[in-house]
């Protein structure tokens, strides 16, 4: 076989190749459902930075789960509100969980000054990697208060997944610890989420 | 050979079309044949749970079962609620006995020539989904819940073989844990 007639050969797959892999690889890269949740988060909240304080009551591992598009994951995460009825973070509030293995997250888990908390989901980054299904319950034991799940998380890394809000007939409303919010605490960003 | 081949390729598209508009038969029905009910919801003490507090438990979460459009829908107290008049919410009351029915609906409605040969003891429980699932014999997308031979299988395939009522001791230990 001439060199000519090798480039021919190879002229007419080239192109179906391309096509092919271009394909291929929009495929992997766009999953429009997915997509579709990212968007449904809208976006940035004004003065508040991306970080481990935005975006409180929503479902965090939308976008911190494995088709992300943030760079971290989270094995589980969400935020802890005041009241049903209004939306104000709780800081301190620590979140216990156990797995199926009777395991823990490495480190007690604590709400920030706007209700959110987290865990990695990669041990070697001082993540959990845990086994579904998760027991849950939340405490401020200093201050004698606490709750727990009635149910447990059947395989869902969001809080918010299940507790969306409004409540209603498939869903409880957003987590929250039954408690008075400290008007002097301080944060950097207003802990109130707006309805 | 030519006419041959169109007029053959004719004949087969007209039928094909008129396989896909024929009249379904009105008089055609599937009977459903369910298992005991009474096993199923139990007489709502501790000492008889039934299968539907087993199934609540370990399937009817939010983030699994309890989602009104899964085939195999779970209704629950503590996950999600049948439209109801009493205006409970999810994770307000008790399961309400509509709700314990319209989990036994779901469940026998999944297979049901299946299940029926099932009962009649021509084929086996973990032939259905809803047992193969939990089982990890078939794909589960909430992976593995139940091994063989555990509290929750012998609560399960106990209640549809129904041959003695062990299956209910079963039911309560599988209902307590998540």
């Amino acid at each position: 076989m001439n060199l000519a007639r090798l480039l021919r050969i190879g002229s007419r797959i080239a192109l179906p190749a391309a096509v092919a892999a271009s394909t291929l690889a929009a495929c992997i890269v766009t999953d429009p459902v997915h997509q579709r949740e990212v968007d449904a988060l809208g976006p940035e909240v004004a003065g508040v930075p991306k970080g481990e304080l935005h975006r409180a009551g929503q479902p965090c591992a939308v976008c911190h789960g494995p088709k992300g598009p943030a760079s971290t994951q989270f094995a589980v995460a969400g935020t802890v509100f005041a009241q049903p009825g209004d939306k104000v973070g709780v800081p301190d509030v620590q979140v216990l969980l156990v797995d199926s293995d009777g395991t823990n997250p490495p480190s007690i888990l604590r709400t920030n000054c706007v209700g959110n908390f987290y865990v990695l989901a990669d041990p070697s980054q001082g993540g959990w990697d845990p086994q579904f299904p998760i027991e849950v319950g939340i405490a401020r034991p200093e201050r004698g208060e606490g709750a727990q799940m009635i149910g447990h998380l059947g395989r869902e890394a969001s809080c918010a997944f299940c507790h969306a809000d409004p409540a209603g007939l498939s869903s409880p409303g957003h987590v929250y610890l039954n408690t008075t919010p400290d008007p002097n605490a301080s944060c950097p960003v207003s802990p109130t989420v707006s309805p | 050979m030519k006419t041959f081949v169109v007029v053959a390729a004719l004949v087969a598209a007209s039928s094909a079309v008129g396989a896909c508009v024929s009249t379904p038969d009105p008089g055609k029905a599937v009977s459903v044949t369910g298992p005991d009910y009474t096993g199923f919801a139990g007489d709502g003490t501790a000492n008889n749970v039934g299968v539907h507090a087993f199934l609540e438990r370990r399937c009817g979460t939010l983030d699994c079962h309890g989602q009104a459009g899964r085939p195999f829908r779970v209704y629950s107290g503590g996950g999600l609620r049948l439209a109801n008049d009493a205006g409970l919410l999810s994770g307000q009351g008790s399961t309400t006995p509509d709700e314990v029915f319209a989990n036994y609906e779901a469940l026998v409605g999944l297979q049901p020539e299946q299940l029926a040969l099932v009962l009649q003891g021509k084929d086996v429980p973990t032939s259905l989904l809803v047992v193969a699932k939990p089982l990890a014999l078939q794909t589960h997308k909430g992976g593995p819940v139940l091994a063989v031979a555990d509290s929750g299988d012998h609560c399960l395939e106990g209640w549809l073989l129904g041959a003695n009522s062990e299956y209910v001791s079963y039911c309560n230990m599988a209902a307590q844990v998540p």
